[in-house]
């Protein structure tokens, strides 16, 4: 059989655009993660050495520059859930899909986080690991919830009702947060009220300097992993269909020889 | 343990277990980008059988 030179093929072109539109993403994603980097750094500066000492805590206070970030991070994360979840019942859509699973993962992971750097802090302060109290056992609640969040997703027959029960779920799943930030003031219980009211912040001005700075670089974490986390949930979505093409394609030309 | 073993212990919970999740994504896009481009050549490949 004579062999034809081969055609240029169709989708090249559009490959290597969409191959430069990626590197710029990737090289914007770098400069947003060597910020996030920087102010980590900052924050373990400010954490450990620019705040005071707590009189009464001692270094242990300092677990909370990492532990109230990471429920804020956790918090901020299940809304993103709540409002993709809510964009995808409404108009549907892959990438809001892709951003209501990504930032489900990284809340759990946050969360986990909050309640094992919770735990250590009330070791020596409350001379327990865990109490039943009401912060603590609504936020174990909302840490259930987003496991069984995931698990969801990951055993549903199809991705369209992965994605359709993942988003009922992902807005149920929200009235939890209100809950637990609420729990201090709604209940009596050991955890300590908001630090920060609309009436001001009750700490030190170096302290408030140290926590703010903390928010910031967790939040831009946050931002920073998300990103990573949907880009990682859309090659998967491309290599899926791109399999499932070829085999069909595979199928078509068996059927025509 | 002091105060001081507690603060230690949950700065390394928070920066291990950010380590590892950096960690686990970075092998998941490589691997990703690996199956795409493999996936992507093969289509190529079938392109060409076709029109021969």
């Amino acid at each position: 059989m004579a062999r034809t030179t081969p055609a240029p093929l169709p989708g090249a072109a559009s490959r290597n655009a969409a191959r430069a539109r990626q590197s710029l993403g990737d090289a914007a994603l770098q400069s947003l993660g060597a910020l996030t980097f920087i102010l980590m750094l900052a924050t373990l500066y400010l954490a450990l050495i620019y705040a005071p000492t707590e009189a009464v805590q001692g270094h242990a206070q300092r677990i909370f520059y990492f532990h109230v970030p990471t429920a804020w991070v956790g918090f901020l994360a299940f809304f993103v859930v709540f409002v993709a979840s809510i964009s995808y019942l409404l108009r549907g859509g892959r990438t809001t899909d892709a951003i209501a699973r990504s930032s489900a993962e990284i809340g759990l992971l946050f969360t986990t986080m909050m309640l094992v750097t919770g735990s250590l802090w009330g070791k020596p302060i409350w001379g327990t690991w865990w109490t039943w109290d009401p912060k603590l056992t609504t936020s174990l609640i909302l840490w259930f919830i987003y496991v069984g969040y995931l698990m969801l997703r990951a055993y549903a027959p199809t991705r369209e009702q992965s994605a359709r029960y993942g988003a009922v779920l992902g807005i149920v799943g929200f009235v939890d947060v209100p809950i637990v930030y609420m729990a201090t003031t709604w209940w009596r219980t050991q955890h300590p009220e908001a630090v920060i009211t609309a009436d001001g912040a009750s700490m030190a001005p170096e302290m408030l300097l140290a926590f703010l700075v903390s928010l910031l670089s967790f939040t831009l974490l946050f931002l920073y992993l998300l990103i990573q986390r949907v880009h990682i949930q859309r090659l998967q979505d491309k290599a899926d269909d791109a399999r499932l093409e070829l085999a069909a394609r595979e199928v078509q030309r068996g059927g025509i020889q | 343990m002091d105060n001081l073993t507690y603060l230690f212990a949950a700065l390394a919970v928070v920066w291990v277990g950010l380590y590892a999740y950096l960690y686990y994504l970075g092998q998941r896009v490589r691997e990703l980008r690996r199956d795409v481009d493999a996936i992507e050549q093969e289509s190529e490949l079938h392109d060409r059988r076709t029109t021969t």
